[in-house]
């Protein structure tokens, strides 16, 4: 790990669920059922992209049927290695291959704050939370969170993206809600980044658009994508399959029609823009049989999204991925145990861009300042299990062994000096004192303790300012902008 | 009748050339340094075998420890009482229980810490006898109101009492060993009866990391080798002070000190069932005590199930633990980082998996159930993603077609049982509805479990006259006297 720089960017993959031969099939009979059944494309444009290429369309039903050469094409062409950069060069993410980052999710109308109210989210949240993940030394990107209430859609995009850029010197990504929006936000990445050209060499903000299960493009969704796409910024496309809903029930047959669901998608931005970055997007879970209710806790989602990882691997193109939620309405054992295990599990397969595995709990429904500092910890820990164990003559350590011999310590020994920083990840929250100790602190939980250290951050961080004079070049450039 | 068992071996963390260097170092380090052996008896034996002893050191060429790994069983079979839940410990199939063995408890319901007590063992034995996802029972407390030289027996005793799966246990004094097997005998009906279906073991720890034997257990180890029963090897060596500061170095000490183990009892008895007990441990480096809840406490222990599958030998290790004093978000993610590591690499024995708290300090009810919910989720990650046709779902995609919906599908139908595990304690209700119910942590819902399995009518898992038999033999009792 260098100084300075985050805990992300360690190659993941020693988890493996899915044999290289059974990812070979999904994608084959991903490619078939794109070929023989089709997709649904609502949007005109995209529609008539697909049929001025040679895709056999439907008019009446809007059914695309892709050609196996159309989509390897698009495969061919899609980057294989994305910048997603940060104000600040050392939060730079390098998507490629099975390097890790995670970060934060959204979108949520509301939030637990640091009083214990639960709560409409507003944009000074927006501003908070991006101000606060500035300072969290594992979460390596933000996807911005909340939705501010107080605003008239007209003017959401561009203050969720503008409050986020100004407090918060990570990449910024978020989904968007209106056409004009995603061109003024572009414009406010432009004052920022130094220019059109700069933005799309150092892309520091990004967007998510989404496709509909099972198999649809949506008109609205669908322009924002292909509107990304030609301004040649990095646009995440989220698929949201949901096993016995949207999605068949069993796990595999889950991964196919997503595979299928995504490569319309890549195919879709290649025609548009060919070499055009976008990345395959899962955001899948499973239903509770019970209720019929989504569930975000699920150990199955671990193992969706290790899959989908996996599939994207196989086309070597980075992928957008899900993990380190919780149903839990409190933040308590079960929210650590289901967000721990799903982050894990898509960490060790390799997942490029795994966002809401911080802030989130409640079925996605609630962002929670004292889970930020929770989950920063849980990120940190996969993130060392992500770096795995260095095997050589240094680390093996046979003389130092043998020096030491039998009865023998190593508490003063060269070695131990020498590697007791690098070697062990160093927690921010987990408590590891003795009880006696644990208790003369006050018992506290590790709630409680997240509290605390999300309450100094936002007393004292101040995040990296932005270039002088681009805020007065934005407010001039873009109306409807709110000073906070 | 097997308990079934799920296997591991989705996740990798050492590569086959890393477990290669590993296991020619611990080679190096047994023939040229050796171990240091205090145990006249032992020192004799090893001498016999053609081990090179001076004074209290004792050097193990390579061909010693061929030999051990020529005659060490590859598969061990750990028998119950009812013969339902036998546990056939091979290769990479998981098995998860509890662990011991601390003098503390935390008091159900208000999670105070206080001395255990022996009716803790039967209660805890009752707990896990009804806890479907616990495989086996390590006697988890030292009760602190026997006196030591009664504790083995009657720890054994309490537990023979209350559950039928596999009790695990430490003996504490030779006397303690030969009580135990006296009593094991009882209830076999003969010793070649118990050798037959060995329904009790033991561990020892008959290894001071580093590189040296214990001398009064190397003769509990040497007794319990001599009748033939299972036993398990347990070293732990601590990152920094007992073993290098680096994994990679204290897995290689570990290894080394683990094959000396395996060499020793099968010069004592070729074939015995020997569990290699890799225990690697991590120093506080800011106290000098023991970590648990870390994750490369949870990368170790995953490296050691590689290298026992190296050996093909089946493993006892450690997880499911936590450093965290209480049952809160901390113990939640600790615990599942460290068991989702060791079960994916194919642990074939996870001990410690229920109730440890406040690493290996305390034990908690509560967190028993919980743990109870952590396993199950661990073992849907073992199930992994089944991709035959019937779960690549090609027709159920077809059949449902774009903007279509599987709730009502026949395939959903099919599988919505058996495609996806459902825990038992986590809440995954509506927040309205979770408030309503009392908005309780999963620790509070634990407490409801736990004391509702308590209340339960206890059957003693004893026929009337053998327990007669027992108490008329040895005094001891189960610490239950005092109920209804």
């Amino acid at each position: 790990m260098h100084a300075g720089k985050t805990s992300g960017g360690y190659r993941g993959g020693s988890f493996a669920p899915l044999k290289k031969n059974e990812v070979e099939h999904i994608h084959s009979v991903a490619l078939d059922l794109l070929e023989k059944e089709g997709t649904q494309v609502n949007t005109l444009t995209g529609f008539e992209t697909f049929r001025a290429h040679g895709a056999v369309v439907d008019e009446s039903s809007r059914i695309v049927k892709i050609p196996r050469s159309m989509v390897e094409d698009a495969i061919a062409k899609a980057p294989k290695r994305i910048l997603l950069a940060g104000r600040d060069e050392k939060h730079d993410l390098e998507l490629e291959g099975t390097r890790v980052y995670l970060g934060t999710g959204g979108t949520t109308l509301n939030v637990l704050d640091l009083d214990g109210i639960w709560r409409q989210s507003t944009l000074q949240d927006v501003a908070d939370i991006a101000r606060l993940v500035d300072a969290l030394e594992n979460v390596h990107f933000i996807v911005i969170p909340v939705y501010p209430s107080e605003l008239p859609e007209e003017r959401v995009d561009i203050n969720r993206f503008y409050a986020s850029l100004k407090n918060c010197s990570k990449h910024i990504q978020g989904g968007i809600y209106t056409m004009n929006g995603i061109r003024d936000v572009i414009k406010i990445g432009e004052e920022i980044a130094g220019g059109a050209e700069a933005l799309r060499k150092r892309p520091i903000i990004s967007f998510i658009t989404c496709q509909i299960s099972p198999l649809k493009i949506d008109a609205h969704y669908g322009d924002f994508m292909i509107e990304i796409c030609r301004q040649g910024l990095p646009v995440s496309i989220s698929i949201e399959p949901l096993s016995g809903a949207t999605a068949p029930i069993t796990l595999a047959g889950h991964i196919t029609q997503w595979a299928a669901e995504a490569l319309s998608g890549i195919t879709l931005c290649q025609l548009v823009n060919p070499g055009t970055p976008c990345l395959p997007g899962y955001v899948g879970t499973i239903t509770d049989l019970r209720s019929m209710g989504y569930v975000c806790g699920a150990v199955e989602q671990g193992l969706l999204n290790a899959g989908v990882a996996q599939v994207s691997h196989y086309w070597g193109i980075p992928c957008y991925s899900t993990s380190g939620m919780s149903d839990s309405k409190t933040l308590d054992a079960q929210a650590g145990y289901e967000g721990a295990m799903t982050t894990l599990m898509a960490s060790l397969a390799g997942a490029n861009f795994i966002h809401d595995a911080a802030g989130l709990m409640e079925f996605a429904m609630t962002c929670s300042y004292e889970k930020y500092v929770i989950d920063n910890e849980i990120i940190g820990m996969a993130m060392r299990a992500v770096r795995g164990i260095e095997v050589n003559d240094e680390t093996i350590a046979a003389d130092v062994i043998m020096e030491a011999g039998p009865g023998g310590n190593y508490l003063t020994a060269e070695h131990t000096v020498q590697h007791m920083r690098g070697e062990f990840y160093f927690p921010t929250l987990s408590d590891r004192e003795r009880r006696q100790e644990w208790e003369a602190a006050g018992a506290l939980t590790a709630q409680q303790r997240a509290n605390a250290r999300a309450r100094q951050i936002l007393a004292e961080h101040q995040p990296l300012p932005l270039p002088v004079g681009a805020e007065e070049r934005i407010f001039a450039r873009v109306p409807g902008l709110v000073k906070l | 009748m097997f308990r079934s068992a799920l296997s591991g071996g989705q996740y990798r963390p050492l590569s086959d050339s890393a477990i290669r260097t590993i296991h020619a170092a611990s080679l190096r380090i047994l023939s040229e340094t050796g171990v240091n052996v205090a145990n006249h008896e032992a020192r004799t034996r090893f001498r016999q075998a053609g081990a090179i002893v001076d004074g209290e050191r004792v050097r193990l060429p390579a061909a010693l420890v061929e030999d051990a790994l020529a005659t060490i069983p590859h598969q061990i079979i750990l028998c119950s009482r009812d013969g339902q839940q036998d546990l056939l410990l091979k290769g990479q199939r998981v098995h998860f229980g509890s662990g011991g063995s601390p003098g503390t408890v935390l008091s159900v319901g208000t999670l105070q810490a206080r001395p255990a007590l022996l009716r803790d063992v039967s209660l805890l034995a009752i707990l896990a006898d009804v806890l479907g996802e616990c495989d086996f029972f390590v006697l988890p407390v030292t009760p602190s109101d026997i006196p030591p030289q009664a504790i083995a027996v009657n720890r054994f005793y309490a537990a023979l009492k209350h559950t039928t799966k596999h009790i695990m246990g430490g003996l504490i004094s030779l006397q303690g060993a030969r009580d135990v097997f006296a009593m094991g005998e009882m209830i076999a009906g003969s010793a070649d009866a118990l050798r037959e279906r060995p329904f009790i073991s033991c561990m020892t720890s008959w290894m001071i990391s580093p590189l040296t034997f214990d001398g009064d257990v190397t003769d509990i180890l040497t007794f319990w080798c001599q009748q033939g029963m299972p036993v398990a090897l347990s070293s732990a060596p601590m990152a920094g002070s007992t073993a290098p500061i680096t994994l990679a170095g204290t897995l290689v000490q570990l290894n080394a000190e683990q094959l000396a183990g395996m060499v020793y009892t099968q010069i004592v008895r070729k074939g015995t069932p020997v569990l290699a007990g890799y225990i690697p441990g991590q120093m506080n480096l800011q106290t000098g005590g023991y970590l648990a809840g870390t994750p490369e406490f949870g990368l170790m222990q995953a490296a050691v199930a590689q290298l026992a599958q190296f050996y093909d030998v089946p493993l006892y290790c450690t997880a499911c633990m936590t450093d965290a004093k209480t049952l809160d978000e901390q113990a939640g993610y600790e615990k599942a980082t460290t068991l989702l590591l060791t079960a994916m690499a194919g642990a074939s024995y996870i001990h410690h998996a229920l109730g440890m708290v406040e690493n290996m300090n305390a034990v908690s009810y509560e967190q028993m159930a919980l743990d109870n919910d952590i396993i199950l989720m661990v073992k849907r990650v073992l199930r992994g993603i089944e991709t035959d046709d019937e779960h690549l779902a090609v027709d159920a995609i077809q059949r449902v077609g774009p903007g279509g919906q599987y709730m009502d599908d026949d395939h959903t139908i099919t599988h919505l049982r058996s495609e996806f595990c459902f825990p038992r304690l986590a809440d995954r209700q509506s927040r309205s509805a979770w408030e309503l119910a009392g908005a309780r942590e999963a620790r509070q819902r634990a407490t409801d479990m736990v004391q509702r399995l308590l209340a339960e009518p206890r059957q003693s898992k004893l026929p009337p006259s053998l327990d007669q038999a027992i108490r008329a033999r040895f005094a001891v009792h189960d610490g239950l006297e005092g109920d209804e």
